[in-house]
């Protein structure tokens, strides 16, 4: 068990409680704010290569998140390289990577 | 006035399941205190931030609430709230899963294996009519110094 204050009966509710899956998860906060602003610009700057994903990839792959490690990501562009690769989970490995250097996100393929 | 210390959770999900139960997870609050039994969260009709009143000397901001969660929690009396303190093992193991399907709960039982897992408590949501007069000074504070 954690250190820290972490009831066993409301932990068990916690685990209950996401058991039934989640139907809305949504992010929030002044740092999520600024990934939905990099997420603009990505989606911006990235147009052209974007649409070989798939119209709205980012978007979808965002709202279809059921976690939110991503935010806590080192910097913002990490985020999005989680976005992208979130996006990604469907292709294999060296379509993935193909795509990732395309879009010359740095980070876990550096 | 207020008179306990006020941190900011700078990142945090409100989660609805198909119950319509409500769960706020918290990370990054870097002050770790004991929940008072009636902790609770105060939100006003028109702001887009609410405070977490953990107990007699903390309080939480909630900031920048997004429509969906001012909907979740007009809907609801009460919460659960968890805050897990993230390190680069949580964030290394989210990549590694891609935020797949079940990650949510997997992510919990990895936080609780790794330690990281650091408050689980039940809150009221309490709309109060004064909020912005009582809060707003604070939280613009808050939000002005990240």
């Amino acid at each position: 068990m954690s250190e820290g204050y972490v009831e066993k009966e409301i932990l068990q509710d916690v685990k209950k409680f996401i058991k039934k899956s989640p139907q809305i998860v949504v992010y929030n906060g002044s740092h999520w704010r600024k990934v939905q602003q990099n997420i603009q610009h990505l989606k911006t700057a990235f147009k052209d290569e974007l649409k070989e994903l798939g119209a709205g990839v980012i978007v979808s792959s965002v709202t279809s998140f059921l976690t939110g490690g991503a935010i806590a990501l080192p910097g913002v562009l990490g985020f999005a390289t989680a976005v992208v690769m979130n996006a990604l989970k469907n292709k294999n490995r060296a379509e993935e990577k193909a795509v990732m250097q395309k879009l010359k996100i740095p980070g876990v393929y550096a | 006035m207020i008179d306990k210390e006020i941190t900011i959770a700078k990142d945090f999900l409100s989660i609805q399941n198909k119950d319509g139960e409500v769960m706020f997870v918290i990370m990054y609050n870097d002050k770790s205190s004991q929940p008072d039994s009636d902790a609770k969260i105060i939100y006003g009709d028109d702001s887009p931030h609410a405070v977490l009143i953990k107990n007699d000397d903390h309080a939480i901001i909630l900031d920048f609430l997004a429509e969906e969660t001012l909907k979740m929690m007009k809907n609801s009396k009460k919460a659960l709230v968890t805050e897990i303190e993230y390190n680069e093992n949580l964030i290394k193991y989210n990549l590694e899963n891609k935020f797949s399907k079940d990650s949510l709960y997997k992510l919990f039982e990895f936080a609780e294996a790794q330690h990281a897992l650091k408050a689980c408590y039940s809150v009221k949501l309490e709309k109060i009519k004064n909020f912005d007069e009582r809060f707003m000074k604070f939280i613009d504070k808050e939000i002005e110094e990240i």
